[in-house]
């Protein structure tokens, strides 16, 4: 029961992860908290749907398409939504995002309504049983192996190129970057790419389990939230603790406690915070020499 | 070949350079002095690309230079080693390292130049793998000027190469710089140490409240009773 309840955990954990990964990348190295994350997230389950329905693409190969596409995604969402704020007051910054998410939810509903919609692949129901007090569904392993592999690629980039140590550079001192001649803008825009991704592809993997509809990205948002100030807003290796200790608290509380599921959570953020408030991994300072 | 005419500098409002003129030629170690706040970092910055000139210009061989972004200057061969380091507190003295090769005209070459650093700096090579948020303040120096020098410029300026070194530390450091110059990089540096600055400097500029009041060959400024009474206490 008990090891049932933390490998469940564990594997809902891995596409938590992913999903706060680009969130947390994008405020670290830009500063700027991307609302619309959410939506991203929504987006990248509805272009896997349609793959799916009109392709019959499997979700998981459908990760080929979702990773070019929303890194694409990304950069115009920079060029066209967040670089434009950089040098205005953050309230404004935060209108852009969260406008852009508004806008998102109401093109979803005009262009599918408010249908909701998922993928059954032939493994979806499927279970593996280990001992008979532990099943683990096949979907879930799946979405949380390949979680791991893509976060793995992502931290090889971000150690081993010119590009991914010149992201590291820029969001631990921007202007020390600068110096070093990278365009610091440039950055920003293969950030938010590459976070923009991470959302896709976290959509695309969990649409197997869950529904895709136009306001589907809210939860995921809230969630990431909590990962990523629990982390250490701007931390990687916070993001991945954090997805882990939020997957098992959901899915602890799930268990025992069905009425709280969701508000546990915000209850043991609050605690982080009045404990850590820069959360576990979180490096004092991380939000300040801001975009402007 | 580094051409700075009269350039005025603001940060918002305030204005803190004041019609700043100065020449680097190749091969030449200058030295920029003067108290706290004279605007000696300013200078180096608007050099950089940080901070545009709102009149005067800045030429590098002959082309205007203060219109074009950091990076773009970087790339022209120019590089500075900021005040206080500013290494990547979270990223290794080799990561350091390696971005100090960012630029275009240096990556080719950045495992030969690695290679070299470690050779000069050999107290680096030691600590490569070591996150440059724990070196000590020295060390932390040594791999800020490697990190200037990855990028190959043509000219490397330094901010402060002594500040809040031992003096043994500070002989070193002054050697290396000698020596860097002498391998043919050109230096403009600044120093609160006027005593060591002008030393080793060919000419300085003396900044005065946004102003340069004074300029010569090292030597002679040495021997200059008001820079001596003003600057060295003597
Ligand atoms: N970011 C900034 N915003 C506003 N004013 C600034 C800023 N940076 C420096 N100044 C002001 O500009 C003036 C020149 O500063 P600068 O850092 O160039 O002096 P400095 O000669 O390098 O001094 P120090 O020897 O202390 O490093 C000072 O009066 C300083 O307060
Ligand atoms: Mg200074």
């Amino acid at each position: 029961m008990i090891l049932q309840i933390l490998i469940s955990g564990i594997l809902l954990g891995g596409v938590y992860i992913l999903a706060s990964i680009g969130l947390t990348l994008i405020f670290g190295v830009a500063k700027v908290v991307n609302f619309a994350h959410g939506e991203i997230l929504m987006l990248g389950m509805y272009l896997t749907f349609w793959l799916y329905s009109i392709f019959n693409l499997d979700p998981t190969y459908s990760i080929a398409i979702v990773i070019p596409i929303f890194f694409l995604l990304g950069t115009l969402m920079y060029l066209f939504v967040i670089r434009p704020s950089l040098n205005a007051p953050e309230l404004t910054q935060v209108f852009a995002t969260l406008g852009l998410s508004i806008l998102l939810q109401n093109l979803a509903l005009l262009l599918w309504g408010a249908d909701y919609r998922t993928v059954k692949t032939f493994y979806s129901n499927t279970a593996v049983t280990i001992s008979p007090e532990i099943s683990i569904s096949v979907s879930r392993v799946v979405a949380f192996v390949t979680s791991l592999l893509i976060l793995l690629v992502l931290i090889i980039f971000l150690k081993k190129t010119y590009i991914g140590k010149a992201i590291q550079a820029v969001s631990q001192d921007r202007s020390a970057a600068m110096l070093m001649g990278i365009s610091v803008k440039r950055i920003y825009m293969y950030a938010v790419g590459i976070g923009c991704a991470c959302a896709g592809l976290a959509g695309a993997l969990l649409i197997p389990q869950y529904y895709a509809f136009p306001t589907a990205g809210v939860s995921f948002i809230l969630i990431s939230f909590v990962v990523v100030v629990l982390g250490g807003i701007g931390s990687i290796p916070g993001a991945i603790v954090g997805g882990i200790i939020v997957g098992l608290l959901e899915s602890i509380t799930g268990v025992f406690v069905p009425e709280l599921k969701e508000a546990s959570y915000f209850i043991f953020f609050i605690v982080i915070l009045l404990i850590r408030p820069n959360g576990l991994f979180g490096v004092k300072g991380a939000g300040e020499e801001g975009a402007r | 070949m580094l051409d700075i005419k009269n350039i005025d500098v603001f940060y918002g409002d305030v204005q803190v350079l004041f019609d700043v003129s100065l020449q680097v030629r190749p091969g030449e170690i200058v030295a920029l002095v003067g108290a706290n706040a004279a605007g000696k970092s300013t200078t180096l910055k608007t050099i950089s690309g940080l901070l545009k000139p709102k009149a005067g210009e800045i030429l590098f061989h002959e082309k205007n230079i203060h219109t074009l972004d950091s990076d773009k200057i970087v790339e022209k061969g120019i590089i500075q080693v900021p005040e206080g380091r500013r290494l990547f507190p979270r990223l290794s003295v080799e990561a350091n390292l390696e971005l100090g090769s960012y630029p275009k005209r240096a990556r080719a070459k950045a495992q030969d130049n690695l290679k070299n650093m470690y050779e000069i700096f050999p107290q680096l090579y030691d600590r490569r793998h070591q996150l440059t948020g724990s070196l000590s303040g020295g060390e932390q120096q040594m791999c800020a000027i490697a990190r200037g020098l990855m990028s190959m410029p043509e000219v490397l300026m330094v901010d402060e190469t002594s500040l809040g070194l031992s003096p043994l530390l500070v002989k070193h450091t002054i050697r290396t710089i000698k020596e860097i110059n002498e391998l043919g990089t050109t230096i403009l540096l600044i120093d609160q140490n006027v005593n060591y600055a002008l030393r080793i400097a060919h000419r300085a500029y003396v900044l005065e409240n946004g102003r340069i009041v004074m300029q010569g060959e090292g030597n002679s400024l040495l021997e200059d009773p008001y820079l001596r009474k003003a600057y060295l206490g003597i």
